[in-house]
């Protein structure tokens, strides 16, 4: 194939690519920006004077938003860094162990996160009520990150696979402990899979919905929660609000994927190492 | 603002409950949190939310006298129910008052509820007998009554004055073969390629939208004694028209999935020329910044066959008060249930935006004067009825419905087909 | 040789397993006693042994939601794993803007699913949507509100939109992962790219192409936001997926045992969905040739 043709091709699939990924993310965000008139005019304004009036709706009408917001950030991180944390751990395991019952014990992992979440909150509920983790933040943690951890787990033990054993094996006979092995062997050359895993974790705790209703009242509420009422079946929802509460709630996932990125190709020479 | 003698009145008759309501918060001396939960709606009209409305904070108000922190906990109608029925099974619930919707208020939730009869014999509601008959019955089973009514939103026939002129209408229909003939009159495809539908219903979001617009034909799914009607030449009739209408393109393509906000949107936009929808949207399809019509969609009550010897016909959803068995601050949710409840707060939330269950609050000059269609609303919310659901089933008879219209107004099922199996399917679940 | 488990590994493995068996094992195994019993809100429940399940399996509305599920479950994931797999493919053999693409093609994990389906039911209205109207001016509208097949293939249209990023991360990180030394050896030898795939790459991809497929068919097979958004499972409940039916037939009405019953069986289901590959990743692990 002649070069140009090839580079030709390349360039159209990049364009398909992003209009399908992106477009309809645009679409939110630009209409963020729209006057409500505007937002479902046909054919659609391109072009448009940007009005800030739903930014300022958001922040008057919907006062609730910027600490449940902020609640989210420390659900989302907390989970992240327990299910990566106990993750990791669990990965060099499955990744270094071999066994019978080790095999048996990862199929039991993924099989039990096989029951449709809203049946299992049935018997959490009271159970959480009871041990007075209603309305914190601390139960949308451990909640999060038990729902990630098989599938991190998994992620991140592909990744340590990479890494040859004669790393660990050098490292026990230069004197290091088995932590240390982890930490100071292990660790640095799996960030690429941890990376990836929690931007998994992040992202579901970000927008967690079910959970977030059942255990929260006042003190723990997630933004969702304030998303989805602008949502609302009574008054219609107030789509110029809802695409600006969203637009903001897209930049702290936005920040995460583009240090992921560098963690990622960092990997590149990582794997120069690997080999 | 201005006290009127209304309300200075009310001020008066709930000081009795406040005083005993109060004295429980005095006693340890600190302030207590009552916890609501609620649709948004409730808290915007119970606190005067909404810019540019004129009730006032009601709620607000009462917890102030009586030392009390409100906390809200709002979510949309069906998580909110989810939430409370979960709440209701606990040995303690940190609910204090909540907001049911009629269709969620089954016996078996009322067996988890306060009976309120005891306390307004304690304390009575003021006025208690200006509350209709019709929804104090809607709240009450086994002759126990577990909610006090709160806030009604009922159908009626909106229309785009602006569409009517252009298609050569001069007045809104009269009868519901006008309702048919005019649809079919204002479906047409504009110019630049717009489809303009004729009629439009939220026929995905639920059985009540439709059930209002099979009404008009006398059709029913059962009456307020449980009897299942389905089985009718009304609705025979009702669902083979709306068939054809969807057939002739006079109802959207969507019809099955349409929701709640995409007929708002298609009536704000002039896609749809009239709409069977509550009366209470009429704010939202006239409002300047959202709709493309602003001042031009009307709202009248759904016209009857005249055979049937009514004018009218109105289906409802009412909202409610209750307070969970469960719950720890029983006086301090009575005595607000009691405040919000009173004729004059009833008037302050209609100015706030609610749909007052009482009809004596459509008399007052204000609300007159601050929203057009409330006349309108008045005359439809007389002669209006619930989808009864003094029956557990409701649930699955609603969904029941849904399928078998739906079948039969994309034409899988001929309408006969469709009504006899609904009311095979329906009649044992009602019973049970 | 690959080391059996001794109290080291226990121990790093117990905080793991202590989440899982309290979050979700735990309740799950009381899910199960539920679904052998008649309950609802209020009411204390009563033993009806499999009964819960004889409704369910003779529900012929479970029926339907099982094969709309199967079918959109197989379809949805194989078509997504292969667009996943070319686009991590793109990626790594170098395209302009890779920066920005990489964060356009995350972008639809980042809003929530709600949002996503939202999105897509505006942008494919008849009447108003830039997508859908522009096909119907072309003469190929969809109707997929009235027609179940059309219902159902927008339904995994954005069920794959939704769920590319998850599919293509997890690829390309493996990619990347994959040592270039062994490139290098496969160009000495002289294989072409299209030999390069098939013997080098793929099969050292294979693990974390077991991981996404089996996380993948888990999502799949629970899949209810697609739907219940923009069908509610209608027309006709002819478009149910077995969340939906678990949610609308049973947890709405209270029945929780049926609800429970029909957890149950989606575990099943999916085991035996995913089996093969479950298989293939246990074999791994318990000898070792990960």
């Amino acid at each position: 194939m002649p070069k140009a043709l090839r580079q030709l091709l390349r360039a159209f699939a990049v364009l398909v690519v992003f209009c399908w990924s992106a477009g309809p993310i645009l679409f939110v965000v630009s209409s963020s920006f729209k006057r409500q008139l505007d937002i479902f005019a046909y054919p659609p304004k391109v072009v448009f004077q940007p009005t800030f009036d739903h930014y300022v709706a958001l922040w008057h009408q919907w006062d609730a938003f910027l600490p449940t917001l902020w609640n989210s950030v420390i659900a989302s991180v907390g989970a992240t860094v327990l299910a990566v944390g106990v993750s990791f751990l669990g990965g060099y395991v499955y990744s270094r162990y071999s066994g019978k019952l080790l095999a048996i014990s990862a199929v039991y992992m993924i099989a039990i996160r096989l029951l449709p979440p809203i049946v299992v909150t049935l018997p959490l509920f009271p159970v959480v009520d009871y041990l007075g983790l209603s309305d914190t933040l601390t139960v949308l943690i451990l909640l999060y990150a038990s729902f990630w951890v098989s599938m991190c787990t998994m992620i991140i033990k592909t990744f340590i696979d990479e890494i040859p054993t004669e790393l660990d094996e050098a490292a026990f006979v230069d004197g290091a402990t088995h932590l240390q092995t982890i930490t100071r062997v292990i660790l640095p050359l799996s960030l690429q899979g941890m990376m990836a895993a929690a931007i998994f974790v992040f992202v579901y705790s970000w927008n967690e919905y079910l959970f977030a209703l059942i255990f929260t009242t006042q003190n723990a509420k997630t933004a969702p929660l304030v998303i989805s009422e602008v949502m609302d079946a009574i008054y219609g929802t107030d789509w110029g609000v809802l695409f600006a509460g969203v637009t903001i709630q897209l930049v702290p996932v936005v920040a995460l994927v583009v240090l992921g990125q560098r963690l990622l190709v960092a990997g590149l020479t990582a794997g120069a190492v690997k080999g | 603002m201005k006290i009127t003698r209304r309300s200075a009145l009310a001020l008066a008759g709930s000081a009795v409950g406040a005083a005993a309501a109060t004295r429980a918060a005095a006693q340890d001396g600190k302030e207590v949190t009552l916890t609501i939960l609620s649709h948004k709606v409730h808290e915007i009209v119970a606190r005067g939310l909404a810019p540019g409305t004129t009730g006032g904070d009601i709620a607000g108000e009462w917890a102030k006298r009586n030392n009390v922190k409100l906390v809200w906990i709002t979510a949309d109608i069906d998580p909110m129910h989810d939430r409370l029925l979960r709440e209701l099974t606990l040995r303690s619930t940190a609910i204090d008052l909540a907001f049911v919707i009629n269709k969620y208020a089954t016996p078996r939730m009322s067996r988890l509820l306060e009976p309120l009869a005891p306390w307004n014999q304690k304390e009575p509601i003021e006025d208690f007998k200006g509350i209709p008959p019709n929804l104090i019955a809607s709240t009450t089973y086994n002759n126990s009554l577990f909610a006090i009514p709160f806030r009604h939103a009922t159908t009626g026939l909106h229309y785009n004055q602006a569409i009517f002129k252009e298609r050569g209408l001069s007045a809104p229909p009269g009868t519901p073969d006008e309702v048919i003939d005019y649809a079919r009159k204002l479906t047409f495809t504009r110019a630049d390629g717009t489809k303009v539908n004729g009629l439009t219903v939220p026929a995905g979001a639920g059985p009540f939208a439709v059930l209002s617009m099979l009404n008009m034909f006398g059709a029913e799914l059962m009456d307020q004694k449980l009897n299942v009607k389905v089985n009718s030449p009304e609705m025979i009739k009702a669902l083979r028209t709306v068939h054809e209408l969807y057939k002739e393109g006079v109802l959207p393509s969507n019809y099955a999935t349409l929701s709640i906000d995409e007929v708002i949107t298609s009536v704000q936009t002039g896609q749809a020329a009239m709409v069977f929808d509550p009366f209470a949207r009429y704010t939202i399809y006239n409002d300047p910044k959202k709709s493309k019509y602003a001042g031009q969609i009307k709202v009248i009550p759904i016209p009857a066959d005249p055979a049937s010897g009514r004018k009218i016909v109105a289906m409802t959803e009412i909202w409610s008060m209750v307070i969970p068995k469960n719950s720890t601050h029983k006086e301090l949710a009575w005595s607000l249930i009691r405040d919000l409840s009173s004729p004059a707060n009833t008037i302050r939330a209609a100015l706030n935006g609610n749909g007052p269950i009482r009809p004596a609050a459509y008399n007052d000059p204000r609300l007159k004067e601050k929203l057009p269609y409330t006349q309108q609303e008045q005359i439809a919310i007389s002669q209006a009825t619930t989808i009864p659901s003094s029956y557990d089933a409701s649930g699955q008879v609603n969904m029941i419905f849904m399928e078998e219209s739906q079948a039969a107004v994309l034409g899988l099922k001929t309408p006969e087909e469709a009504v006899a199996s609904m009311q095979k399917r329906i009649v044992p679940l009602v019973k049970r | 040789m690959m080391k059996k488990p001794g109290s080291a590994a226990v121990a790093l493995l117990a905080p793991v397993h202590l989440l899982l068996l309290a979050a979700i094992a735990l309740p799950s195994l009381y899910v199960f006693w539920m679904s052998l019993n008649e309950s609802t809100y209020g009411a204390d429940p009563v033993f009806v042994g499999w009964r819960n399940y004889e409704v369910v399996l003779t529900d012929p509305y479970f029926w339907r939601a099982a094969l709309n599920t199967f079918v959109v479950t197989n379809v949805v994931v194989y078509l997504e794993v292969a667009m996943g797999l070319g686009l991590a493919l793109l990626f790594t053999s170098g395209l302009p803007f890779r920066k920005l693409m990489f964060a356009a093609v995350l972008m639809p994990y980042a809003v929530s699913e709600v949002v996503g389906v939202l999105a897509w039911k505006i942008l494919m209205d008849p009447n108003y949507g830039v997508i859908g109207r522009t096909l119907a001016d072309l003469g190929w509208g969809m109707n997929w509100s009235a027609s179940p097949v059309q219902g159902l293939v927008l339904v995994s249209i954005i069920s794959i939109w939704q769920h590319l990023p998850f599919t293509f991360l997890l690829l390309y990180a493996g990619l990347l992962s994959i040592p270039r030394a062994v490139y290098e050896a496969a160009n000495i030898d002289g294989a072409g790219p299209v030999r390069t795939f098939c013997h080098v790459t793929l099969p050292l991809l294979v693990p974390t192409l077991l991981i996404v497929v089996i996380f993948r068919l888990i999502f799949a097979i629970r899949m209810f936001s697609e739907v219940w958004l923009l069908t509610k499972g209608g027309p006709a409940r002819l478009t149910e997926v077995l969340s939906v039916y678990l949610y609308e037939g049973a947890f709405r009405n209270g029945e929780f045992g049926t609800a429970a019953a029909t957890g149950w069986l989606m575990v099943v289901s999916s085991i035996l969905v995913a089996s093969f590959y479950l298989w293939q990743m246990q074999k791994r692990i318990a000898s070792g040739n990960a």
